[in-house]
């Protein structure tokens, strides 16, 4: 289609989404208010988590229940430097982070001591929840462990980190986890209205970022092999591929992503805990994905937009309406709109439903003995799609 | 020796709770290939569905028999949860057979939309909204026939459900007089168990519980008759034919329909079961299932997905390793073991990090063994 | 298409050696021993549950075999994994199509062209000759007009030929075919017959088939297998006669009341 077009439009048509990005960005922190501004920025670091999630379950096939592991890990790596460097925070004795003194303890613990360096930071915030993501993966993919017994492991594996996480007092601060807010970076505080605006850029850079590393991943062969998992597993293998190397490999990548967005996420609601990792969190990911589109970027990051502003909005105006209506989401989307809005919108679902306002055309004949023909898409029956 | 004992019915007991919530995914887990991830909300539904029989039994009227209470509220919880499960399968499951990722998330949001219904809408009501369905669903069967037959089915099903309609808002009304069930809630409520079931019985050296008994109980009851009903009922082979092939049962003239709807009432009627054990131990409120789904779903995966043999092993195996862990029994028994592995011991003798611990085994185990315990062989394995 | 030159004219590609499977006490082959030489066509034929498909399942390592070897180009394939036996040069169609569904015809093709390990699939491009065998390719089955159609919507014989045409594109040394006729027209079968053919030489080739005109279209020794070991071998007219084929396909005279 877009070759038909003059060469100067489809250029704009390239360019100009990304000019509306920039200037978005640019614009939305002297735009919204510091509270909008936090929220937009919070949902958005969100949205790196969800493509990982679109990476391993819309086109991959695999529905992780445990991306939670890999978000919280980002977000206590975040914290743990940030507890580290802050010069100014109230300190116990021995100068480590105060709620330590709370449990007696003296000494810092062996692993917080690499978070004192920023540049290790920055590389652990992705790379240990993406090997994580990776060892999980390889030791169930090698033992071709599959499907929903996939998921109920990965959701066993949530709840180990869950419930490690928050008995260990004494080492990451159990349940109450660790705060951020009131930390410093930059000689600023990290919840100051000037912090989030940088760090609301940063979470627009990091979205497009992962953005663009997912539309590489699933783009040429590499992304056929996925889908090519989904449908196929067993067949793939006798073709020459090895389904576990590139299950392992998406999945490290989906979990380095979450680990981002959890590290994003923290910075900018002042705390990391376990809470993270609660099993509703882990699967209201999927939703984003699920109600966005299956095995479309954009649809992640704009169903993990759309969720949360909605969760947001009804959860100020009417509490107790929230959980209901996600539950509701949930249903609805996997009965009638299993390919999400961005799914439904590809393939013609808003002219179908106006057609069906206006009443649909009477066929004189079966549509498919019109409509078939070299070069017009063959009509098939609903079932020969599965 | 007491030791040995008191751990054993320790991990039975806890064993039987866990088989107790774990029988009816087998059942709708692995027979019927269906994700019910709302199947913690069914438990818990039985044990609010406990609170209201034990509520109604202190009665005036009632309160001779209130020891009893606790035998009307197995067979009443059993009948709550079917009916959520038979409207469950109706409107949603039924449309995403073959696709147990699917039923996977639609089952999340009905837990979640079950979760929000108990914090919000007083028990007298949901009770009426229960008697509503349960007369609405039975009426077709309780009419005589010379009723049925001199009336048009359309005219038929409106009165029913009229009728029904009027069953349940009376129900709700006369609920509505006892105050612990006339407003919602969002906190926990106690089950208070029986005088009879108070207290212990002392069995050699050892004072076992009396609700723990009662459970164990339960469980073996459950698991015979669940086992009879599947292997020796014709019932039983026809769900198993319908779950391998449903066309061809249906073109053989199974009412597959039917058969769904029984065999996931009947799975979700075991999670009330279940429901009554678990508001025996411990408070009931709208989180408890959240406790035991993914404990249940361990225990169907570790036994091996369709053997009900495998679902009792693993789950009296997780309980026993999770008395042995949780309660430190290692340094009991070898109380001089050098201070290292004493100290990993007490590291994990507490009731999170036993579990912790019991779900990394598990992961190991699964390793080893992908289909669990008793794995299912053959062709269609593979596919 | 380039051909392996065998690595010995006299060593054989393929070697089954008293090769046997146990399904819980049935044994689904029996001492089954076979021998493929490079460049080969060859026939296998017999009665439905003779264990054909399990033989093309121990050879691909779907299945292992309680006992007995089998080698390709001299190497043992006991306890390799699936993925290994293919990129070694062993390439399957299955008995009932299996394709890619989510794909279009030609990403089914080019995946199954490409090299195969994932920085490869990431980094690498297509090779030139690579990309015209999968134009090529999409002439033959006949839908080179239509590359974009997903493989999901093709019928069922259109499939047969994909994963027909799918095995040739990954071009291995040795193709198994299993039944790769069943629900074709006529004419259908006598192109894939000859494609078939055509294929022989530069690899080699195993057909398993229970359409008799198919096979003696193929012009080539057949084997066949009965209860789980080789029964017979010869030409298709000589097997035709062996009483004791129409004894395994017909029943014993004297058995019927
Ligand atoms: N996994 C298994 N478990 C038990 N028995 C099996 C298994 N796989 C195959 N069999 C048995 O092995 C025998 C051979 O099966 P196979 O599929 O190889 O037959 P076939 O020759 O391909 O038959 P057809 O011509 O019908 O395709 C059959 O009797 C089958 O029942
Ligand atoms: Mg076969």
């Amino acid at each position: 289609m877009d070759s038909h077009k003059p060469e100067g439009i489809r250029l704009l048509g390239r360019v100009l989404p990304w000019l509306l990005i920039v200037v978005l960005a640019i614009a939305a922190p002297y735009a919204l208010p510091s509270f909008r501004l936090n929220l937009l920025g919070r949902f958005l670091s969100l949205g790196v988590v969800a493509l990982g999630v679109d990476l391993i379950w819309g086109f991959t096939g695999l529905l992780s229940l445990g991306q939670g592991i890999f978000f919280a890990l980002g977000g206590y790596g975040a914290a743990m430097h940030l507890q580290l460097t802050c010069a100014t925070c109230s300190r116990s004795a021995g100068g480590i982070p105060e709620f330590f003194g709370l449990y007696g303890v003296k000494q810092l613990p062996f692993f917080w001591w690499p978070f004192h360096s920023p540049w290790f930071t920055l590389v652990a915030i992705w790379f240990i929840p993406g090997l994580v993501a990776g060892l999980l993966g390889y030791l169930v993919f090698r033992n071709r462990i599959r499907g929903v017994y996939f998921s109920i492991l990965t959701q066993a594996a949530l709840l180990v980190f869950y419930n490690f996480f928050n008995g260990q007092q004494k080492l990451i601060n159990g349940t109450n986890g660790l705060k951020t807010d009131v930390t410093r970076l930059f000689g600023q505080m990290v919840g100051s209205d000037i912090m989030q605006r940088n760090f609301f850029w940063l979470t627009v850079l990091c979205v497009v970022v992962a953005w663009w590393i997912c539309r590489n991943l699933v783009r040429g062969r590499f992304g056929d092999a996925l889908v090519a998992i989904r449908d196929d597993e067993a067949r793939l293998r006798f073709t020459g591929f090895n389904p576990t190397a590139l299950k392992t490999i998406v999945f490290a990548v989906a979990g380095a992503l979450a680990g981002v967005g959890g590290a994003l996420y923290t910075v900018q609601s002042g705390i990391v805990s376990p809470q993270f990792m609660s099993v509703p969190f882990s699967i209201e990911m999927v939703i984003w994905v699920a109600v966005g589109g299956r095995a479309t970027l954009l649809g992640a990051i704009f169903g993990a937009l759309g969720i949360n502003y909605a969760k947001s909005l009804v959860s100020e105006a009417l509490p107790y309406l929230w959980l209901f209506i996600q539950g509701g989401l949930f249903i609805v989307v996997v009965t009638a709109l299993p390919d999400g809005l961005v799914g439904w919108w590809k393939k013609g679902g808003v002219p179908r439903l106006l057609a069906r306002f206006r009443g649909a055309p009477r066929l004189a004949t079966y549509p498919a003995l019109e409509l078939e023909g070299p070069d017009k898409p063959r009509i098939t029956l609903k079932g020969d799609q599965q | 020796m007491t030791l040995l004992f008191e751990s054993l019915f320790n991990g039975v007991a806890i064993g039987s709770v866990l088989l107790m919530a774990a029988l009816g995914l087998a059942v709708v887990f692995g027979l019927m290939g269906v994700i019910n991830l709302a199947h913690g909300e069914l438990i818990m539904l039985g044990a609010y569905t406990t609170y209201v029989v034990q509520n109604i039994f202190k009665l005036e009227a009632l309160k001779p028999c209130f020891g009893a209470y606790i035998f009307v509220a197995v067979l009443v919880a059993f009948m709550v949860s079917a009916i959520a499960g038979l409207v469950l399968e109706r409107s949603v499951i039924r449309r995403l057979y073959g696709r147990p990722l699917a039923t996977l998330l639609a089952t999340w949001g009905v837990s979640l939309i079950l979760q929000q219904f108990v914090r919000t809408t007083p028990m007298a009501y949901a009770s009426g909204l229960w008697m509503t369905l349960l007369l609405g669903l039975l009426m077709p069967v309780l009419l005589p026939q010379r009723i049925r037959a001199r009336f048009r089915a359309l005219h038929l099903r409106v009165a029913g459900w009229a009728l029904a309609l009027a069953g349940g808002i009376g129900t709700a009304a006369w609920l509505s007089g006892i105050s612990r069930l006339s407003r919602a809630s969002a906190r926990n409520v106690d089950v208070t168990a029986p005088k009879w079931m108070r207290g212990g019985i002392e069995l050699g050296s050892l004072n076992v519980p009396v609700p723990r008994l009662f459970i164990i109980c339960l469980t073996v009851v459950a698991v015979i008759a669940i086992y009879w009903f599947l292997n020796r009922s014709v019932w039983g082979i026809r769900i198993r034919a319908v779950t391998q092939n449903r066309e061809i049962s249906d073109c053989l003239g199974i009412p597959t329909q039917t058969v769904d709807a029984l065999t996931f009432g009947i799975g979700s009627g075991l999670a009330g079961v279940a429901g009554v054990a678990v508001s025996l131990l411990g408070s009931v409120g709208p989180n408890v299932g959240g406790d035991y789904i993914v404990g249940s779903f361990m225990v169907v995966v570790l036994g091996g997905v369709g053997k009900l043999v495998g679902t009792v092993v693993a789950s009296f195996g997780i309980g026993l390793l999770t008395d042995v862990i949780g309660a430190g029994r290692l340094l009991e028994v070898w109380p001089s073991m050098p201070p290292t592995c004493a100290a990993v011991v007490e590291f994990f003798a507490t009731t999170s990090m036993a579990k912790v611990l019991i779900f990394a085994l598990i992961v190991a185990f699964l390793q080893l063994r992908p289909a669990g315990l008793f794995p299912r062989k053959g062709r269609m394995v593979e596919a | 298409m380039h051909g392996n030159a065998p690595i010995d004219g006299s060593a054989p590609l393929l070697e089954l050696d008293g090769v046997s499977v146990d399904f819980d006490g049935f044994l689904a082959l029996d001492d089954l021993s076979l021998c493929l030489a490079s460049g080969e066509l060859r026939a296998v034929i017999g009665p439905n549950g003779a264990g054909k498909t399990t033989f093309l399942d121990v050879i691909t390592g779907k299945l292992l075999p309680s006992s007995g070897d089998v080698r390709f180009k001299g190497r043992s394939l006991l306890g390799q994994q699936e993925h290994h036996i293919a990129r070694l040069g062993v390439g399957r169609k299955f008995q009932s199509p299996r394709v890619f569904e989510n794909l279009s015809l030609r990403q089914n093709l080019t995946l199954a062209a490409s090299v195969k390990t994932p920085l490869a699939l990431l980094f690498g491009s297509l090779g030139r000759s690579e990309r015209d065998r999968v134009e090529h390719l999409l002439g033959v089955i006949d839908l080179a007009d239509r590359p974009h159609l997903l493989a999901g919507e093709l019928s069922h014989g259109q499939k047969q030929w994909l994963e027909i045409a799918m095995l040739v594109a990954q071009d291995p040394d040795l193709l198994l075919v299993d039944e790769p006729v069943a629900g074709l027209t006529d004419g259908e079968t006598e192109r894939t017959a000859d494609l078939l053919r055509e294929l022989a030489g530069d690899h080699t080739v195993l057909v398993i088939d229970h359409d008799m005109e198919f096979i003696r279209r193929l012009d080539a020794p057949v084997t066949v297998l009965h209860e789980g070991h080789v029964l017979c071998e010869g030409t298709m007219d000589q097997v035709q006669c062996d009483p004791a084929v129409t004894e395994v396909y017909l029943g014993r005279a004297d058995e019927t009341p």
